[in-house]
């Protein structure tokens, strides 16, 4: 029975921090860094990677200055689906990112955005951000805010044309933008 | 009062097979209803679980994403399902996270996830209630709850209720029509025997058979029973034969009966006249022939004449007188007994209430001079009154008594007792003497006329037995006598006993 109710406690916890809890809730809501992190780290269980081991672990790398902290390990080991493992990496150098499979690209890169997507392009790597405008300007995932929750967008077009499949069930979640021509030149 | 039972029979065997048939298909029915409503059970179970699967694994990406409004619109998908009425996502917490209601049934969908395991289904308050855990036991993402309606399930069982009644209804009346059809196999035969039986023990005809067909148990009873039936009319014919016979003899007996008896009276009666007729004239031969002696006596006749006359008027022609006068008087005597003898079976019998204590006095005082003489001692016990002709019981009583007094053993004080006393059905009287007795070989004759045994004792005409037989039986009675050569006779008789007849007539 404690180990029941140690395991529950513990679920509690990540869902916590996975879900943007529902109106009404008496717990603290959390922060949308926290949220953030959780979504990031639940998008790897949507998406499907060209050639890629199913079993294998998921690289993300965190590009640029770290927002989270500690935070992003702790919700990867606790997230609730756990189709597939994490690793979490971190460099401010972009060469680094080729090997891995997301890359989060921090508010601290917000100016190099373009050079970034062009430099990423066609290898099968999932860019997300919260960066204003980052699906439009032919990122594949970027957070928005709506009423006051965090939300996101998702470029699917820019996400097949690197070899990304993205479960219908996260689409129907979010807005899908295309690349707009002005951000795209 | 046979007909009642012939429709009850034939009831019986239709029932039967009706309710048999009824019993059967009402359990089948039953039996059909109840596995169809498991199967039904079993098919949603298993359709519902299917259903929360589907939702559980739609509704993933808006619980990880905490997306309410896409889990309300992945529950809306339930729409397509009629028998769901409510559907219920929470999160891990407990918290609602998206409702699903049909709108015209509104139920009380539960406000925290049901303490449940995964895939539980239960039936509550008239509804089937699903539990699913969202995203595996394991890490669940949240509890699925889903509600299912019984509308379907009852109209299910009316609809099996409905056909079962209709199948019911048919099957029966077919049932009724066969059974009302084959039941003649059976009960035609057993009527027909029973119509038989009645035709044998109403109608007395013996000569009417059942029919007879196959060779079943049935035609073995048939024919059994017509076999029966034959005997009994050979024997009942064979005894309708006995019994003419026996009444043409009865006739003919009681026709030469009454022929005797005729010739008796005529012959006494007509006897009577001639009798008298002799004895008159030898009183006046007597009385010529004393006044032809006293004329003769003063006559002037030779000495020797005289002497010879003297001799016949005084000696030979009285002797010859007195011989014919012993003579008519016994013949007399005869005459009278015999005269008594047909009385006795002529006359009409008038039954009275007999007080049997005073017939016995009175009968004992007429005969009180032969009484005497015999110096005989009459011991009389109480006697119980009979239903008699009292004429007729006084003579039998009479003849028994002097009878008694006629053959009293020489030499011996004579002794005479009578009794009597109730047994069943009538009154047994006895005169009881210590006379002579009667010889073993007279015994069976003792009753029969003209019988005589001891002619040597006592004069008498062998008619006294007779005619006492004769009074107890016409009284229905029994006369029987018990003696030893030597040590006297017991003659038992039997009458009507006035309670009995008394008894009869109430």
């Amino acid at each position: 029975m404690a180990v029941l109710r140690s395991l529950r406690r513990v679920v509690g916890i990540a869902c916590l921090l996975a879900v943007a809890v529902a109106a009404g809730s008496a717990r603290p809501a959390p922060s949308e860094r926290e949220v953030e992190a959780a979504f990031l780290c639940s998008f790897a269980d949507f998406v499907e990677w060209p050639h890629a081991d199913s079993d294998a672990p998921v690289k993300i790398l965190v590009l640029g200055e770290d927002p989270f902290g500690r935070m992003l390990e702790e919700t990867a080991r606790s997230r609730p689906m756990q189709t597939r493992p994490i690793e979490i990496h971190r460099s401010r150098r972009l060469e680094d990112a080729a090997r891995f499979q997301m890359v989060y690209i921090s508010d601290s890169e917000r100016n190099r955005i373009p050079e970034i997507l062009d430099g990423l392009a066609g290898r099968g790597i999932l860019t997300v951000s919260d960066v204003a405008d980052f699906a439009t300007q032919g990122g594949i995932i970027g957070f928005v805010i709506e009423n006051k929750r965090v939300r996101f967008e998702i470029n699917d077009e820019a996400a097949q044309r690197t070899g990304l499949h993205i479960s219908s069930r996260l689409l129907n979640l979010a807005r899908i933008v295309r690349t707009s021509p002005r951000g795209g030149g | 009062m046979a007909r009642p039972r012939r429709s009850s029979f034939r009831r019986k065997l239709t029932v039967l097979s009706v309710v048999t048939s009824a019993s059967t298909l009402l359990l089948a029915a039953f039996l059909f209803t109840a596995n169809s409503v498991r199967n039904y059970r079993l098919t949603l179970a298993k359709q519902l679980a299917t259903e929360a699967d589907i939702i559980g694994f739609t509704v993933t990406p808006a619980l990880v994403f905490g997306d309410e409004d896409a889990a309300r619109d992945a529950l809306a998908a339930l729409r397509a399902e009629p028998q769901v009425t409510a559907a219920r996502v929470f999160t891990p917490e407990g918290s609602v996270f998206a409702t699903y209601e049909v709108a015209d049934l509104p139920g009380d969908v539960p406000a925290a996830p049901p303490p449940a395991s995964d895939g539980r289904f239960d039936y509550r308050k008239g509804s089937f209630e699903l539990t699913h855990l969202i995203g595996g036991a394991e890490h669940p993402l949240g509890t699925l709850y889903l509600r299912a309606d019984l509308t379907e399930l009852k109209g299910r069982v009316v609809r099996n209720v409905e056909i079962t009644g209709a199948v019911l209804v048919v099957s029966l009346l077919t049932a009724f029509g066969i059974a009302s059809f084959l039941q003649r196999e059976i009960s035609t035969p057993i009527l027909g025997l029973a119509e038989t039986a009645r035709a044998v023990t109403v109608d007395r005809n013996y000569g009417v058979r059942a029919t007879t067909r196959g060779s079943d148990e049935i035609g073995v009873l048939v024919d059994a029973f017509n076999e029966m039936l034959d005997e009994i009319q050979r024997r009942d014919d064979r005894l309708r034969a006995a019994n003419r016979t026996l009444g043409h003899r009865t006739e003919e007996l009681a026709r030469k009966n009454e022929d005797v008896e005729a010739f008796v009276y005529i012959v006494s009666h007509d006897l009577r006249a001639p009798l008298v007729n002799l004895q008159g004239f030898s009183r006046e031969l007597q009385l010529s022939c004393d006044t032809l002696a006293q004329r003769l006596a003063g006559a002037p006749l030779p000495a020797e004449t005289l002497a010879a006359v003297r001799d016949l008027t005084e000696v030979e022609i009285p002797s010859s007188l007195r011989f014919i006068s012993a003579s008519t008087s016994k013949f007399e005597r005869l005459i009278n007994a015999l005269l008594q003898l047909s009385r006795s079976g002529r006359r009409e019998l008038r039954p009275e209430a007999l007080d049997m204590n005073d017939l016995v006095a009175a009968t004992l005082d007429s005969l009180q001079r032969s009484i005497e003489e015999s110096g005989a001692e009459i011991v009389v016990e109480p006697l119980p009154n009979a239903l008699a002709d009292s004429t007729a019981v006084g003579q039998l009583l009479s003849n028994l008594v002097t009878n008694a007094l006629r053959y009293l053993q020489p030499g011996r004080p004579g002794r005479i007792e009578l009794g009597g006393g109730s047994e069943n059905g009538g009154n047994r009287y006895y005169v009881k003497d210590n006379g002579v007795g009667i010889p073993p070989a007279a015994q069976s004759r003792l009753f029969q006329v003209f019988q005589r045994f001891r002619p040597d004792l006592a004069e008498g005409e062998g008619i006294g037995l007779a005619t006492v037989k004769r009074i107890v039986d016409r009284h229905g009675g029994r006369i029987w006598a018990e003696s030893t050569e030597g040590v006297g006779t017991t003659f038992f008789f039997t009458l009507p006993a006035l309670e009995a007849v008394a008894g009869d007539t109430r």
